[in-house]
């Protein structure tokens, strides 16, 4: 169980240091010299020398890697090119509105998703499963930004509920926050939820199929009882899987969500800061996305350890 | 007394009638063998009997049972008696627990559901009843993937009869255990049915276990009851043209024409050993390694015949793998014709062919049958024959295992397991190679399918002078298809020698215990 963890542990520095230097090399390679950008096209070569000094840029790479990732590891993230501010405040605040987002998003999805893959499981072949199946083709097909729309028509504008958009912060209590977060996290839900319904009834369809099932009903449990008792931690480690994906996808691609309500978040920062040529906040944000991706994918790899006994053995 | 009479049953699966208007009757202590070929219908009426049948299933007749009638008590009710009155142990040990749970969970869960004991007796109880049925050892937090498939089996069936039920169905309990195992397993369902006058309806296909431990006997045909009574009477008087043709089929011996058997040998294998690395291999530490096969040594004349017999986990598989050029050996080698066997060489590879158990698995689904059995001509590359004379030859090999031509057009789900095995042989010898391994190559099949398929090898050794090795852990197949044998245990060769000699006068005690187990015929009689 410990080599197990260890091995994990292992894997995820490994894959955390691997990505660190894919995104440094990559922004590398990328066109654009920041200081010349920012100096605009009518500056003196020496004046854009004298801001590539000051900015680090001449330093050999090595260096600015070793620069970066130490930085990164003490919490500096480093000066904004064109905001000229600390980017670690940058991201930080950006943080707080993103992250509550995908985690209430995520929330969102996973409570209704598991219910109503239960029960189309439980109805397999019947009115109610179908019924679920259809109101999932329903959300994969249609575009969350859709959803976003339509939300806002119905809860904002007509019964105006919730604000059209905006987020004025965790300063005025927690439960402001929340309310002008909720459509936001509904509208990345649905078809999180949908993704997630399908593959919960299937998982535990594919489960109620096993001989142990059968096992469990021959001593006298009910089809509810096996539901519960035996098929549902079977089924759930695929689950776990697909919500560990959709939480990366709810941190990094709420994108079009958060420009549909107009929020402060993480991926509207790094879409400006790709336009602006603001590389250090680029190179920054994308590490911190990847490290929460690699991180939510540990813990699921951890979880999986703590439902299948058969990996808490060493010899596997 | 009668426990449970079963009037008319039948079953259908999705409009598709399975069992057809069965009747019999249980009494209390009898052990009733429900027995017939795969899909007579015997595994259904045994999950009509537990109110178990899956979805989309439709049953008819009445099954009388302590004064109610099964096919029409509600669910809720039936639940009361699953497991409490009537319970059921099924075929695949490896299967039927949930590998999350531990055993003692899952034992317990019984005498949970049915509220049989109060939480703090739990602990004895679960502990008392692994005791009976031959788990004394064993700690109950363990989990099934910690336990062998004998133990696994002994699990399911503590979990059966925790509450001392009237009935205990059995659906071929045995069927994926190694023969000792068997034995054992056997043993215990004969020692419920006498000490605690449990009733045992006991479904198998293999009539020696129904000779040896049923009061009575029900024979079953495409969903059909055709023949039942007391198995010394069925089988004495073979009343019926199905029970005759099946019982021959059982105690059926095949004769082997001799075959010229020259000087040279054809495979070497000196004393060779295989190491695994276990995968417990740390970042730091090397790892242990286990010994799969250990100083085995034997060869293989051209012309001979000769069987390898061992339990699982004895080392077959992974010699096999290495004969093939499949595994590296860690020490010693394998010749083929004077030439050394490795990985890197595999121009061995046109004369050695290979029949494996499962015949459907080691098929492309996609392809026809022609290309199928022209396989081995793309391993001759450049050596291989014209299309037209591919054609030609995959028509002949057809032809030698007796299937219609136009076989050739059709996929491999259109067919039985049996022609499946009819397919893998032509395919393996297409290409004339000089030695076949035929790995547990008709131990899925029925017993008429069976003995089929083994008549055609022997014609087929007789007509083309094969020298094969046969592996089974089946010693009447050893018996009939090959003249020296090897007996394997834990990877080493304990006996090897004449295979008549060694199964009459076993000398080596593991070989004794095999012999011992295998059931056997008793006599009925008749000539």
């Amino acid at each position: 169980m410990i080599k197990y963890f260890f091995r994990r542990l292992f894997t995820f520095v490994l894959s955390l240091a691997l990505a660190s230097i894919v995104i440094f090399s990559l922004v590398e390679i990328a066109p654009g010299d920041p200081a010349s950008f920012m100096l605009g096209i009518n500056a003196q070569p020496d004046t854009i020398a004298a801001l590539r000094s000051e900015l680090g840029l001449d330093q050999p790479k090595i260096n600015r890697y070793f620069d970066w990732i130490g930085g990164m590891l003490t919490g500096d993230f480093g000066i904004s090119y064109t905001y000229r501010t600390n980017v670690t405040e940058m991201v930080g605040d950006r943080l707080w509105v993103s992250l509550p987002l995908a985690l209430y998003a995520l929330f969102l999805s996973t409570v209704i998703a598991i219910p109503t893959g239960i029960y189309a499981a439980a109805k397999r072949g019947k009115t109610g499963d179908f019924a679920v199946i259809s109101a999932t083709q329903l959300g994969i097909a249609i575009p969350n930004f859709w959803f976003a729309i339509i939300l806002v028509g119905i809860f904002a504008i007509k019964l105006q509920w919730f604000s059209a958009g905006g987020f004025s912060g965790w300063k005025d209590g927690l439960f402001n926050g929340i309310t002008s977060l909720t459509l936001p996290a509904i509208a990345l839900a649905l078809p999180q939820a949908a993704i997630l319904s399908r593959v919960m009834r299937s998982a535990l369809i594919e489960t109620l199929g096993e001989d142990y099932i059968r096992t469990a009903r021959a001593k006298g449990l009910s089809s509810a009882q096996t539901i519960w008792t035996h098929a549902l931690r079977n089924a759930l480690i695929p689950v776990l899987t697909i919500i560990g994906l959709q939480f990366s996808f709810l941190l990094a691609g709420a994108i079009i969500i958060e420009q549909v309500f107009y929020l402060p978040g993480l991926g509207r920062l790094v879409f400006q800061a790709i336009t602006q040529r603001d590389l250090i906040v680029v190179e920054s944000v994308v590490m911190l996305l990847v490290f929460a991706v690699i991180l939510v994918n540990f813990i699921v790899d951890i979880t999986y350890m703590l439902v299948d006994p058969r990996l808490r053995q060493d010899s596997i | 007394m009668t426990l449970l009479s079963v009037r008319n049953l039948s079953v259908a699966i999705h409009e598709k009638p399975i069992v057809k208007d069965i009747s019999f009757n249980l009494g209390t202590g009898e052990i009733l063998a429900l027995t017939g070929e795969s899909g007579s219908g015997k595994s259904i009426s045994a999950l009509a009997l537990m109110g178990l049948l899956p979805l989309g299933s439709k049953k008819g007749g009445i099954i009388n049972f302590d004064g109610n009638d099964l096919n029409k008590i509600s669910e809720n009710k039936f639940c009361k008696l699953r497991g409490k009155k009537i319970s059921m142990v099924f075929q695949e040990p490896m299967t039927a627990l949930n590998p999350l749970k531990n055993i003692g969970r899952q034992i317990s869960e019984t005498l949970v559901q049915h509220k049989a004991c109060a939480p703090n007796e739990l602990k004895n109880r679960v502990r008392n009843i692994m005791d009976r049925v031959g788990l004394s050892g064993i700690d109950p937090s363990r989990f099934p993937h910690q336990l062998s498939g004998g133990q696994r089996q002994r699990v399911v069936i503590a979990m059966a009869v925790c509450l001392e039920p009237s009935i205990l169905i059995a659906d071929e309990p045995t069927t994926a255990l190694d023969v000792t195992t068997q034995a054992k397993i056997l043993e215990l369902l004969k020692k419920f049915a006498k000490q605690d006058g449990i009733s045992i309806i006991l479904i198998t296909h293999d009539l020696a276990i129904v000779a040896n431990i049923a009061n009575y006997l029900i024979l079953m045909k495409q969903g059909i009851l055709v023949d039942q009574g007391e198995p010394k009477r069925v089988f004495r008087d073979l009343a019926h043209p199905y029970t005759k043709k099946l019982f021959s089929a059982s105690s059926q011996k095949l004769i082997l024409k001799e075959n010229e058997i020259s000087e040279g040998k054809l495979l070497e294998v000196n004393s060779v050993s295989v190491n695994y690395k276990s995968h417990n291999r740390g970042l730091f530490s090397k790892g242990t390694s286990i010994e799969a096969v250990s100083d085995v040594s034997f060869d293989i004349k051209r012309g001979e015949r000769l069987g390898l017999v061992g339990e699982s986990g004895s080392g077959k598989s992974t010699l096999t793998r290495t004969i093939l050029g499949l595994q590296s050996t860690s020490s010693g080698y394998i010749k083929f014709e004077g030439k050394k066997i490795s990985k890197d060489n595999r121009s061995f590879k046109k004369n050695i062919q290979v029949v494996f158990q499962d015949p459907y698995g080691s098929f492309n689904p996609r392809h026809k049958v022609e290309r199928l059995i022209a396989e081995p001509f793309f391993a001759l590359g450049k050596e291989a024959p014209h299309e037209t004379e591919q054609k030609s030859i995959v028509k002949e090999m057809l032809e030698e295992v007796r299937l219609p031509l136009n076989s050739t057009e059709k996929y491999i789900h259109e067919f039985s397991g049996g022609q499946r095995q009819r397919i893998a042989i032509a395919r393996a010898l297409v290409i004339k190679p000089k030695l076949i391994i035929f790995d547990e190559a008709v131990s899925a099949l029925d017993l008429s399918i069976r003995n089929q398929i083994l008549k055609l090898i022997s014609d087929l050794t007789e007509r083309h002078g094969l020298s094969y090795l046969f592996i089974s852990h089946d010693l009447t197949v050893i018996e009939n298809i090959t003249e020296k044998c090897l007996v394997m245990k834990n990877g080493k060769i304990v006996e090897q020698g004449q295979t008549k000699q060694i199964l009459n006068d076993p000398r080596n005690e593991y070989t004794h215990s095999l012999i011992d187990a295998a059931p056997k015929f008793p006599e009925f009689g008749h000539a």
